[in-house]
């Protein structure tokens, strides 16, 4: 099957658009509705986060914290991983 | 037991080491769970090689980095990890510890050892896949492997930085060849490693026994993944084997790899292609069977002195079927190593062992010392001579006296090459036994009582001749005096043993 031309650079087109936008997408998972002072505080830390469309999900199993999802990317800050860490030192020294 | 004050304490200071920082992970999901495998999705920066680890707490490797998708080989349980559950990449590149602790010690492929009240220090990293060194960190093989069996260092020598292969069918006396070299190594300051791949642990155990009663732990490590460990652990085996070995010859030290067996590993990574949908080739192995072997093997090598002089000589094992040297990885692994040892069942039913054919012999002078080569040449010669002969002899009876002379010192030199198993012998004693008969001071001897009268032979001479010994064993080709003294000797034991 051979597709016209046209169709073929618009394809083109919409998934060049499409990554860019799905570039421009991260995913903030919080314990917790953050306050406005809370989303300071992070896009102090993160800068490039102020450029992206943040989507935010709420999820009580971290306990307490944030994860930050960029693509294939993390940054982990929650609760929940830092007391699997402590389990695991605990442990390794028992 | 300790206390749990202790406890407390060492968990504080290890807290308070770790500061929280904010790092980057590399993360994706499982897409699928196959025997052994687990294909991912995401891990868009992972590179081929990286550990990973999975929520359950088992890691594994990347080996397969498609469009879309990454293929992971799981070292360890695979049933317990499931579809969608998130995989964090390490960044790192699959490794294991390394120290002289390792000495003695039997390990997984991941470097961790079986008995668990043990603890092997972790010196040093060493990846386990790592490149050959190039021609310019080499120098050329001048130096022997001393294995103590009488046939091989005189007709098929080894040298330091070799590989030789052991190939032969199913109980024809492989592994046996191979661990009396590592029993010779006693004292010759060379570090033996034995690996094991998907072998019975049965048997692994049974290596295990023997080396440890001829005291061959000591210098030994032994890498083993057995029929009942997964596939990707087989599969990695051999590698971590060697990447100990380049730890050692990093030293300086010269280093014996026995691979037990080749043919098993190849089985393993023929699994993992498949269940990874790789193409399939000749016998479902896949296309870079070939570089799977050639670059375990080319690790083996002999460093220059100026790069600090180690070795690494391998003794990889093949099993064959029904003698069939012409199968497709049999002749794969012949046209890598620098030759071979040829074992054959019926020589081994015909009670000639070790059951090495001899005919298929090589010249290795490089490999010998001026000692051994001044009785090899001849036997050499001789054994040739015979085996063309008896071929003849078989059809008539009417032979000339020459001829049945002839034939009578082949008996006698295949008679001399016999050898019983872990009974490896010193270089004076092998030129003591082979000069013997290559100069006809034994042909009065009847062939039955060989093995007897080699064994009294030798107890004579260390008692009566250490100086002949002495002689013998300096590595220089041996004077005119001293093969005079090796005749009297012989004649006067000959009367003793009457």
């Amino acid at each position: 099957m051979k597709l016209k031309p046209r169709i073929k650079e618009d394809i083109k087109k919409f998934l060049i658009q499409k990554e860019k936008e799905e570039k421009q997408k991260a995913k903030l998972i919080s314990s917790q509705k953050l306050t406005q002072e809370e989303w300071n505080e992070i896009f102090e830390l993160f800068p490039d986060l102020k450029e992206k469309k943040i989507e935010n999900v709420v999820d009580e199993n971290l306990i307490a914290g944030v994860v930050i999802r960029k693509g294939s990317k993390i940054v982990d800050l929650s609760l929940r991983t830092r007391l699997k860490e402590f389990k695991k030192i605990a442990y390794e020294i028992y | 037991m300790r206390s749990i004050d202790q406890y407390i304490k060492e968990l504080e200071k290890e807290l308070t080491k770790k500061k929280q920082s904010i790092k980057t992970e590399e993360v994706g999901r499982v897409l699928e769970v196959k025997d052994g495998v687990a294909i991912l999705e995401g891990l868009d920066n992972a590179f081929y090689g990286e550990i990973v680890d999975f929520e359950n707490g088992e890691s594994g490797f990347i080996i397969d980095l498609a469009e879309d998708t990454v293929g992971v080989v799981v070292l360890g349980d695979y049933l317990t990890i499931k579809a969608g559950s998130l995989v964090k990449g390490t960044g790192r590149i699959l490794s294991l510890p390394v120290s002289n602790s390792i000495l003695g010690k039997v390990v997984n492929p991941l470097g961790k050892p079986f008995d668990e009240r043990v603890k092997i220090r972790a010196e040093k990293y060493y990846p386990i896949e790592k490149i050959a060194p190039s021609v310019v960190y080499r120098r050329p093989v001048s130096e022997p492997v001393q294995t103590g069996i009488k046939a091989v260092d005189s007709l098929i020598p080894i040298g330091r930085g070799q590989r030789e292969l052991i190939i032969g069918d199913r109980s024809t006396g492989k592994t046996t060849i191979a661990v009396d070299s590592i029993i010779n190594q006693r004292g010759k300051d060379m570090i033996c490693i034995y690996c094991a791949i998907g072998q019975k642990n049965s048997s692994i155990a049974s290596v295990i026994d023997i080396l440890s009663k001829n005291g061959a732990m000591d210098y030994s490590v032994v890498v083993s993944a057995s029929a009942a460990d997964s596939v990707a652990l087989q599969y990695l085996a051999p590698y971590s084997a060697t990447a100990i070995a380049e730890f050692f010859m990093d030293q300086g030290k010269d280093v014996l790899v026995v691979y037990d067996d080749l043919t098993k590993h190849s089985w393993a990574y023929r699994q993992v292609s498949l269940v990874l949908r790789r193409p399939a080739g000749r016998e479902a192995y896949p296309g870079d069977i070939f570089y799977l072997h050639s670059r375990l093997l080319e690790r083996a090598c002999r460093l220059d002195k100026k790069y600090g002089g180690g070795s690494i000589t391998a003794l990889p094992i093949i099993e064959t079927q029904a003698n069939d040297i012409s199968a497709y990885i049999p002749t794969n692994v012949i046209s890598i190593t620098d030759g071979q040892i040829y074992l054959q069942s019926d020589l081994f039913n015909a009670g000639i062992r070790p059951a090495i054919n001899v005919g298929q012999s090589r010249v290795g002078g490089a490999a010998q010392t001026p000692t051994i080569k001044s009785v090899s040449g001849k036997l050499r010669l001789e054994l040739a001579q015979y085996n063309s002969l008896a071929a003849f002899a078989q059809f008539g009876s009417e032979l000339d006296a020459a001829t049945i002379k002839q034939l009578d010192r082949g008996k006698r030199l295949t008679e001399i090459l016999k050898q019983p198993q872990f009974a490896p012998l010193t270089e004076d004693l092998e030129v003591l036994s082979i000069y013997s008969v290559t100069a006809g001071l034994m042909d009065d001897i009847p062939v039955e009582s060989f093995l007897q009268f080699e064994k009294d032979m030798h107890d004579f001479a260390k008692k009566h001749y250490p100086g002949v010994l002495e002689a013998l064993s300096k590595g220089e080709k041996p004077t005119e005096l001293i093969l005079k003294q090796i005749a009297k000797l012989v004649e006067e034991f000959k009367k003793r043993f009457k």
